[in-house]
């Protein structure tokens, strides 16, 4: 294991990067990784949550999950993306997972996961799960590799058009940082040499309001089958003026969904009819598999669910938290 | 490389030579088998122990972190000899079958009742909500934490 203790080593060093390791120790044990270990933590100035001086709020990539979901800054002016964070996984993860390990996570695709099957993942070619079961898979069939993309913070981060710090890169918008999906082999698009440093948060639009759901099998700790966000500034007459949609669990990519978000803007926020009309656009090009059928329906529902959530402004009070599912501050989630 | 850090208040060393987790370290080197070994995916909990305080799961955790710090498991929740008083509460309402988990679920209740002594149903299920056990359908383990949430802990 390699321990670099400035940013510069950390780019020079092979192999690969650990954060909090949850994903990566994880995969060690299934035998999917045995190469060099380069530990991030380190590395000062990685971690920790500030404002910057043009009124962004600056996440370094190795802030813990807990941290995100907690901190008043997160917390008061980007809801969903704090939601997002409390909701994932266990407390346990959350406690040691951090927002970058996060964006970068391996897929979950148990045939990726299994030693025993090769796939475009794993350095092989073929896909086992396009003919074998794939019911955890998209139903927007970008590429080659059925299985969605793992990260529920990458979601929330388009919604917010965050950007990304990449050490001798520069920036990068959360979009760039996952390309288009057709790119079967990878979960994202950074090299070896690459540390991603922090996220920024645009400064919050005047009012805006943004909440977070997802469909589990589960109560809680479970992988959600969909999860979807939303992001919405109304106008004096209570009429939705900026939309921003992004949904998980439905393609190899967190994906934004422009069409839900031009269909919103002049809806009354509390006209359902018109969020239910608005939010069936969530599927527009879907091609769902065999399997994931059952996807198309649950997205729908849930994207009506989360734009009438956020207009409702629900995701921001203590009490519809709780009425919601979400974590409340005294589970310090 | 060499490690030291306190674990239940006693100073103690390992060696680790690759990437191991603190469960193995605190398993094979130090002979703390409270903590156990089942899924090593960050799945289950049985593995959860505190970290400076902090709930996580050994074996998703670098042995190397604990260096310099205080690792506390089931073993070191209570005096030797006795039991804390989410050990009681389980004891009280059954919520044991084949014990597996039960490690894992003390070390998150203890961590619970630490940071709230009245916790409510939802914030018992949340805190738990990291922790599987295969047996007992969580009723009683959930019934005994609400009980011992109506009483005074400390
Ligand atoms: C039971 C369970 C449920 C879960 N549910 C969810 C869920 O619902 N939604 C969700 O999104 N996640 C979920 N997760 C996954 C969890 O969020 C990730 O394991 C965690 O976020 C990874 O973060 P880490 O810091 O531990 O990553 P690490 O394991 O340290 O790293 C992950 C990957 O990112 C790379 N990397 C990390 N940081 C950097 C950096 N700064 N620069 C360059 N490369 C880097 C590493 O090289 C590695 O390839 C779940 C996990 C478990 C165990
Ligand atoms: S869905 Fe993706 S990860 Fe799963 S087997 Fe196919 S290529 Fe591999
Ligand atoms: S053994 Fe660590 S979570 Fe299951
Ligand atoms: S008592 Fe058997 S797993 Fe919980």
């Amino acid at each position: 294991m390699i321990r670099p203790a400035t940013l510069r080593e950390a780019v020079a060093a092979r192999g690969e990067y650990r954060a909090g390791g949850t994903d990566l120790l994880a995969r060690r044990r299934l035998g999917l990784h045995d190469g060099e270990v380069v530990d991030l933590t380190h590395i000062p100035g990685l971690a920790g949550i500030e404002r910057q001086e043009d009124g962004a709020v600056r996440i370094g990539a190795l802030t813990r999950i807990a941290d995100v979901a907690s901190h008043p800054l997160v917390a008061g002016a980007y809801p969903a993306l704090a939601n997002t964070a409390g909701s994932l996984a266990t407390p346990q993860i959350r406690a040691v997972g951090t927002i970058g390990g996060n964006l970068l996570q391996r897929n979950r695709c148990p045939y990726y996961r299994h030693p025993a099957f090769s796939c475009f993942k794993s350095g092989g070619d073929g896909c086992p799960a396009r003919h074998g079961d794939h019911s955890h898979g998209v139903i927007f069939d970008l590429g080659p590799c059925v299985s969605p993309h793992p990260s529920s913070i990458g979601a929330a981060l388009l919604t917010y058009e965050a950007g990304v710090e990449v050490a001798g890169r520069g920036r990068l918008s959360v979009a760039d940082l996952f390309g288009d999906g057709t790119d079967g082999r990878h979960d994202h698009r950074l090299g070896p040499g690459d540390v991603l440093v922090a996220v920024y948060l645009p400064p919050p639009l005047e009012g805006e309001r943004a909440a977070y759901r997802r469909v589990t099998s589960r109560a809680l700790a479970e992988w959600p089958t969909v999860e979807a966000v939303c992001r919405l500034a109304l106008d004096e007459e209570n009429r939705i003026s900026v939309a921003r949609v992004a949904v998980g669990g439905v393609a190899p990519i967190p994906l934004r969904r422009p069409e839900v978000e031009d269909a919103l803007v002049g809806v009354s926020a509390s006209d359902r009819t018109a969020i239910e009309r608005a939010a069936r656009r969530a599927t527009e090009g879907a091609d769902p598999l065999p399997q994931t059928s059952h996807k198309v329906p649950l997205l729908e529902a849930l994207v009506a669910d989360v734009v009438e959530s956020a207009a409702a402004g629900d995701a921001h009070t203590e009490a519809g938290r709780a009425e919601r599912g979400l974590p409340t501050k005294s589970g310090r989630l | 490389m060499i490690i030291g850090f306190r674990l239940n208040g006693q100073e103690v060393t390992a060696r680790v030579d690759h990437p191991a987790s603190l469960l193995d370290v605190l398993r094979d080197q130090l002979g703390a088998y409270g903590s156990k070994n089942a899924c090593e995916q960050g799945e289950c909990g049985s593995c959860s122990v505190l970290l400076d305080g902090e709930l996580v799961c050994s074996c998703l955790v670098l042995a190397a972190d604990a260096e310099g710090s205080e690792v506390t498991t089931v073993e070191g929740v209570a005096p030797e000899g006795e039991l804390h008083p989410v050990q009681e509460a389980m004891n009280r309402v059954g919520a044991v079958q084949c014990g597996f988990c039960t490690p894992g679920f003390v070390v998150a209740a203890v961590d619970l009742f630490e940071r709230n002594p009245h916790p409510t149903s939802r914030e018992i299920k949340e805190a738990l909500a990291g922790n599987i056990c295969r047996c007992t359908g969580y009723g009683a383990i959930i019934r005994a934490f609400e009980e011992l949430a109506g009483r005074e802990v400390r």
